[in-house]
């Protein structure tokens, strides 16, 4: 019995191993470039797709950040009770805002800025990102001879998605802009107390 | 049997070693933050002592806050700086003459991995095995082929160790080198020094109760702090302190453990340990009887406590764990031996796992959604699955067109003497590879005498730690027209954002397929009339 219990952890640990090291080469970049070549730019899409959530949860949690800023502003008084409201979303910051409400300013702008930052290089970078795929339009190799159209269905896919993904950055960087100048705004309107 | 002796194993992973620190130490120019410990090195040939201000320019990336009135460099330790100088001393001002001691510490560190294991457990395979580990790792590689501190904390940091295993109770020797390297620690970088030594010794204390007697500890313990009171006075340390944000601690401590798993314990292998010694964890009972799986111990919590402590100061670098590479080293060679006792099969593909590939790193994080790949990044780079090594050569038998040797080489041949170059990043380099004035980077405040003959607006923008524009940056949009005063020269390589930044989560080892940004550099278009 111990035998075979020994056995069968020799086992599991050797197709553990395994399973890592066959999902290692085949994640091999040139392995990949060579079995779908076309895939290179679908990645970078995916990618973009899935930066774009990222920067959609940023620009939430951000607005969140501001409007919690916002609302202290405007409740700063001598009665300094935890709200139910904000602790579901910022509970360390609501735990200690009645304790040492400008230690809570300060992090909570500082926190702000380091989100909107976050979210102002994502976009530059994306934006980046996509400006390169739109001038270098992806081309499968195969698809290079001259019998076939030089834009074919994938590549014209692709190029839609990356026009739907650029209008959705614009969206976002016209949310950072309006939500950059109300942390402005709140930063020089400063800690009243 | 002086052939045997020539050809041993640690003979052969030695040279490996030296071949694989030493070749093409210069294929690259110095990046900003080697570039600072450059300059500065420069500057102790001229005046003895580091200082931020040469007559032409000044070392800052800390927007003037590293130096004083009299521009005395008083924000980080001076050894680096002093190593370097004599490297210039002795090799003249070149790249290669500035890497080549750290080179060699990084070399001295994988033989003192073996001597180490081997000397206090008597196991070779295991001494090798962590050889060879810490040879084959190219982010530890690539931090030891830079002209700065990172080497030289690991240096320190195994001596110690190798003097804590040795009779330094009773004997003057061991407690002599384990006070100096210890002290020599905090002049490498203070950082390293807390978060070293503090985990260091409660864990002693707690593993080794028996081997600290009161009346050595307390005088090792009051030799080393007469070492470094110079030291906690001359660096500004207490300045410095007042940047601790309590907020930032829990997502440094989760990045700390993000990086460990990504680049130094693969997460299998950490939740291996975890559970082997989970009694310990649980309960603070069953510690290994086994010296070197007691070591081992050893070695593990004292990487969590130095985490732990990093995990404190503001900036959240995986620099800062750079020194524990060895420990990790041997705490894998440890690992790849058991799995090899206890099925051969098993063993040997860990060891090839871990030799040649990031595999096991980086595959179990990729099902668990957990790895960290910023911006920029692409898969000919460690935050993706590839054989490392590879990699590494890759880079060093196909030149790479490094951004900075692409901004020296056009600066030498286009700018003319007395020139003030204003770039957003990348001043140190160009100060230190070019006889002009350069200002702007993250050096703060500007005020140029006239306005600048060349400007670099690179394609990184950078924001100081209140995250907002630097200065730099700010003077650009504030100040300058560069559509009406400026021609802007299109240079056909990418603008990246660092150059040779040993960071495995920054560093190229093969140029982007698809660049993002070209370099532009913008020409005054009225120059000036009299060339000093």
């Amino acid at each position: 019995m111990s035998l075979n219990s020994v056995t069968v952890k020799k086992l599991l640990l050797t197709a553990g191993l395994l399973i890592v090291l066959g999902q290692g080469l085949w994640q091999f970049p040139e392995l990949q470039d060579y079995l779908f070549p076309a895939e290179s730019v679908e990645s970078i899409l995916s990618l973009a797709r899935r930066e774009c959530l990222r920067i959609k949860d940023d620009l939430r949690t951000l607005n969140e950040r501001v409007e919690y800023l916002t609302w202290f502003q405007a409740h700063n008084g001598p009665d300094q009770k935890i709200s139910a409201d904000w602790l579901g979303a910022f509970p360390f910051s609501e735990c200690i805002r009645p304790l040492a409400p400008r230690y809570f300013w300060h992090t909570n702008i500082r926190l702000a800025h380091k989100n909107r930052l976050r979210v102002e290089r994502k976009l530059r970078y994306l934006e980046a990102l996509l400006k390169n795929l739109d001038t270098n339009p992806p081309v499968h190799p195969a698809q290079a001879g001259p019998a076939i159209p030089a834009k074919t269905a994938a590549v014209s896919s692709s190029m839609k998605q990356i026009k739907q993904l650029q209008d959705q950055l614009m969206d976002y960087n016209a949310k950072l802009m309006e939500l950059t100048k109300q942390l402005a705004w709140l930063e020089d309107n400063g800690y009243k107390k | 049997m002086r052939v045997d002796r020539f050809f041993s194993p640690i003979i052969i992973v030695l040279a490996l070693g030296a071949f694989l620190l030493l070749f093409g130490l210069d294929h690259r120019p110095f990046w900003q933050d080697e570039a600072e410990t450059a300059g500065l090195a420069k500057n102790v040939l001229t005046y003895g002592v580091p200082r931020a201000y040469d007559g032409v320019n000044i070392i800052s990336q800390e927007q003037g806050r590293e130096y004083d009135r009299d521009f005395l460099w008083r924000w980080s330790p001076w050894l680096q700086i002093y190593v370097a100088a004599a490297a210039f001393r002795l090799g003249g001002l070149t790249t290669f003459a500035g890497r080549l001691p750290f080179a060699l510490m990084g070399l001295a560190c994988i033989f003192l991995v073996y001597q180490l294991v081997r000397h206090n457990f008597g196991d070779r395979t295991w001494a090798l095995c962590a050889a060879t580990l810490l040879t084959c790792s190219v982010p530890f590689l690539l931090f030891a082929r830079q002209c700065r501190y990172y080497s030289l904390g690991a240096l320190f940091t195994l001596i110690s160790l190798y003097a804590f295993k040795e009779d330094w109770q009773s004997r003057f020797r061991p407690a002599l080198l384990l006070c100096l390297s210890i002290g020599l620690l905090f002049y490498t970088n203070y950082l390293l020094f807390f978060s070293f030594v503090m985990p260091a010794l409660l864990v002693g204390i707690w593993l080794y109760p028996g081997e600290f007697p009161l009346k050595r500890t307390t005088i090792i313990t009051l030799a080393t702090l007469i070492i470094i009171v110079p030291g906690l006075l001359l660096f500004r340390i207490q300045e410095q302190s007042h940047i601790i944000n309590l907020v930032v601690i829990p997502n440094n401590l989760e990045n700390y453990f993000r990086d460990l798993i990504q680049y130094m314990i693969p997460l299998p292998i950490a939740g291996y340990l975890v559970w082997r010694w989970r009694r310990f964890f649980l309960t603070h009972g069953g510690i290994p009887e086994e010296s070197g799986e007691k070591f081992i111990l050893f070695l593990g919590l004292i990487i969590l406590g130095s985490i732990t402590i990093l995990s404190l100061a503001p900036q959240c670098e995986f620099r800062y764990l750079v020194h524990l590479y060895p420990l990790c080293a041997i705490i894998l060679g440890w690992v790849i031996l058991r799995t090899w006792r206890y099925h051969k099969i098993s063993g040997v593909l860990l060891a090839f796992l871990l030799f040649f590939t990031n595999w096991l790193y980086l595959v179990p994080m990729d099902w668990l959604q957990i790895s960290n790949r910023p911006n920029q990044t692409n898969r000919w780079m460690l935050t993706y699955p590839n054989l490392p090594l590879r990699l590494f050569l890759t880079e060093l038998f196909s030149p790479y067109p490094d951004v900075n040797r692409n901004f020296i080489r056009f600066f030498q041949t286009q700018a003319r003497p007395g020139d003030i170059i204003l770039t957003t990043y990348g001043d140190l380099p160009l100060q230190f590879y070019t006889p002009f004035q350069v200002i702007g980077g993250l050096q703060g405040h500007i005020s140029p005498s006239r306005p600048p003959d060349w400007v670099v607006s690179r394609y990184e923008i950078r924001y100081n730690r209140d995250y907002q524009l630097q200065d730099a940056e700010k003077y650009i949009r504030e100040k300058l027209s560069l559509a009406t005063d400026y021609q802007a020269i299109i240079l056909p390589w990418e603008d990246e954002p660092f150059g040779n930044q040993a960071d495995p989560y920054y560093h190229r080892f093969v140029p982007a397929a698809r660049p993002l940004a070209q370099i532009v550099i913008y020409k005054k278009l009225a120059p000036r009339q009299n060339v000093p």
